[in-house]
């Protein structure tokens, strides 16, 4: 077990099941059990297939006790799109539940599959001694890549060790005793931050299934009933309980962040009046910093949108550089009010992409880490967000890379070429976009490329507007500009989807 | 009755329009889960509650919201009467 972690009580909000630190402590020796006799090793690789429930969370301090590293994935994704992500990292044991694609179990590159329900029980109380060193990889987070080259985040031990502790000493323990996460738990967010930064130092965690309407619209009352002293959250999860969910009215609530995507003045304000709270954070964090590294409360100054405040336990600078390479000749700082790229410097930073020392010479110089996010300083030392640089479509809070959507289309028998983008969404605030020049532009073709995506993508990256197009616009270097095809579609109607897939769903007359 | 025929006509027709591109509601009953059911997506939710609100004038945040009652066509159909 981790050293210095004392545990909460671990709470369902669906279930209701609940282990207090005993029955939890129980429930990792019974897996740790099961895993030494299957001869896990420290350095060896598990993949967790599944998320937001208790067993989750004993799979990941088994994993961690046994000195080897954890990969929660994310179990909307495709057959196809797991055993990609399992050929790249080769995992010695894959942790399955009963929601798993059983497709998916014979895609996963060997590794011996254990189903989390089906661990015998322990007999005796098992003591692996220290197998695990605070410099060993802990945590693989893949964030994109899934349908060509995985990049996988890396955390060692002390990465997130130091996250939680500078998020002890920047924001102090008392409002997250009762810790509620509705957030996925394969994302940095939700589970580095959200759950184990409170979980890990003693406080109480209630867990639920990530974007469920029924829990969203019953926020308020959940709140209430679980006695809810903090909750973070995405955007996109207010625009419905802003809309339909009644406000806590108890007095628990003492803090709720909101993160992963740009949060506006208006909606920053709406959740204030909402919670009955002046402290609604605007937290920034990146996988790559171990989650929240920075955040602006409006308790300590008025909502701004794309304010992120001051770091925590970290060093933020906006500087004229935005590129690696440029850093190494310029390492000049913006001026206040003068726009330029963010840069971190934070001892919860990455080890690295996993195996791909290349991307991460590309982002991390000198310890300094380049986020892709554009940005200004205020006279007051304040850090505002202006924009991005990254290549990344931000549906709701769920990053998603085109180049993987191109991919998966451009296989496809039909297609000549594809330009993946993002479109403004009023629920999610982006969502995907497909421009597609077809050889077959038929009902019958674009079905089958619609159940050829269908196949090999996960719902959420799926495109929901698609563009026929008679070619995609390139740069005189061949490359896609993916902005220019997005000004390109606009004016031009969209196929209408759900006309066409009936069409070619008809009989042949 | 002819109303309530009505109410759920156009609710089927608005419902045809935030369907998941190549699900169909043709063999969906009353009582289903659409969300569940992959009919439409959860976040979708937040525009069947504006169509709630806009075309029958049913006050959510006021009458709180039971979740049955925008996830099933049934449960939207008595949500609808709650406006009326």
């Amino acid at each position: 077990m981790l050293i210095d972690a004392q545990l909460g009580h671990l709470s369902e909000l669906v279930t209701g099941r609940c282990w207090d630190p005993d029955q939890m402590q129980q429930q990792v020796a019974r897996r740790i059990a099961s895993y030494q006799e299957a001869g896990l090793q420290p350095g060896d690789r598990v993949l967790i297939l599944f998320g937001n429930r208790l067993e989750f969370f004993a799979e990941l301090l088994a994993i961690w006790s046994l000195g080897a590293c954890a990969i929660p994935v994310d179990s909307r994704l495709t057959a196809f799109e797991i055993g990609k992500l399992a050929d790249a990292a080769r995992p010695r044991l894959a942790i399955v539940d009963g929601s798993v694609d059983v497709d998916a179990t014979g895609q996963l590159a060997g590794a011996e599959v254990f189903n989390t329900h089906e661990h015998p029980e322990a007999a005796a109380a098992v003591n692996p001694g220290a197998r695990w060193q605070l410099d060993d990889d802990a945590l693989i987070l893949f964030t994109s890549g899934s349908t060509g080259e995985p990049k996988g985040v890396v955390h060692t031990h002390r990465s997130l060790q130091a996250r939680w502790t500078t998020l002890r000493q920047s924001l102090g323990l008392g409002a997250f005793r009762r810790s509620l996460c509705v957030l996925p738990t394969h994302f940095g967010h939700g589970l580095i931050c959200n759950c184990l930064f409170p979980w890990l130092s003693g406080c109480d965690l209630f867990i639920g299934q990530p974007f469920r309407p029924d829990l969203l619209l019953k926020l308020g009352s959940i709140i209430d009933k679980h006695k809810i002293t903090f909750l973070s959250s995405v955007p996109s999860m207010w625009a419905l309980a802003l809309r339909a969910a009644a406000g806590p009215a108890a007095g628990s609530l003492q803090r709720i962040h909101v993160g992963s995507a740009p949060l506006s003045e208006n909606v920053w304000r709406q959740i204030q009046d909402w919670a009955g709270i002046r402290n609604v954070c605007n937290a920034y964090g990146i996988t790559e910093t171990g989650s929240w590294v920075a955040g602006a409360s409006s308790e300590d100054g008025e909502p701004q949108g794309g304010l992120i405040g001051e770091a925590w336990g970290a060093q933020m600078k906006v500087l004229r550089a935005r590129s690696v390479a440029q850093l190494q000749t310029d390492s000049g700082t913006c001026g206040p009010g003068e726009e330029g790229m963010i840069w971190l410097n934070t001892p919860a930073l990455m080890k690295g992409y996993f195996q791909r020392q290349d991307l991460t010479d590309a982002v991390v110089f000198q310890g300094w880490f380049m986020t892709g996010d554009i940005g200004v300083m205020d006279e007051q030392g304040r850090v505002l967000i202006r924009g991005r640089e990254r290549d990344e479509i931000n549906k709701g809070g769920m990053k998603i890379f085109p180049a993987d959507i191109d991919a998966v289309v451009e296989q496809h028998d039909a297609v000549t070429d594809a330009c993946t983008f993002a479109t403004d969404d009023p629920n999610y605030g982006e969502n995907v976009a497909l421009a597609v020049v077809m050889n077959d532009p038929s009902s019958q073709a674009i079905n089958s490329l619609h159940r050829w995506i269908s196949q090999h993508l996960a719902e959420h990256k799926r495109p929901v507007l698609w563009y026929l197009m008679e070619e995609i616009p390139r740069t005189s270097r061949g490359k896609i500009n993916r902005d220019t095809v997005r000004e390109g579609c606009t004016g031009i109607e969209p196929v209408d989807l759900r006309k066409v897939l009936a069409q070619a769903a008809e009989p042949p007359a | 009755m002819a109303s309530r025929q009505a109410d759920r006509d156009a609710l089927i027709e608005f419902l045809g329009s935030i369907a998941r591109p190549g699900q169909s509601l043709e063999d969906v009953g009353d009582q289903d889960n659409l969300v569940d059911s992959g009919i439409i997506d959860s976040l979708s939710v937040i525009q069947i509650i504006l169509y709630l609100e806009t075309t029958h004038g049913v006050n959510f945040r006021a009458l709180g919201v039971d979740p049955a009652e925008v996830v099933s066509i049934q449960g939207m159909l008595q949500a609808a009467g709650h406006g009326q």
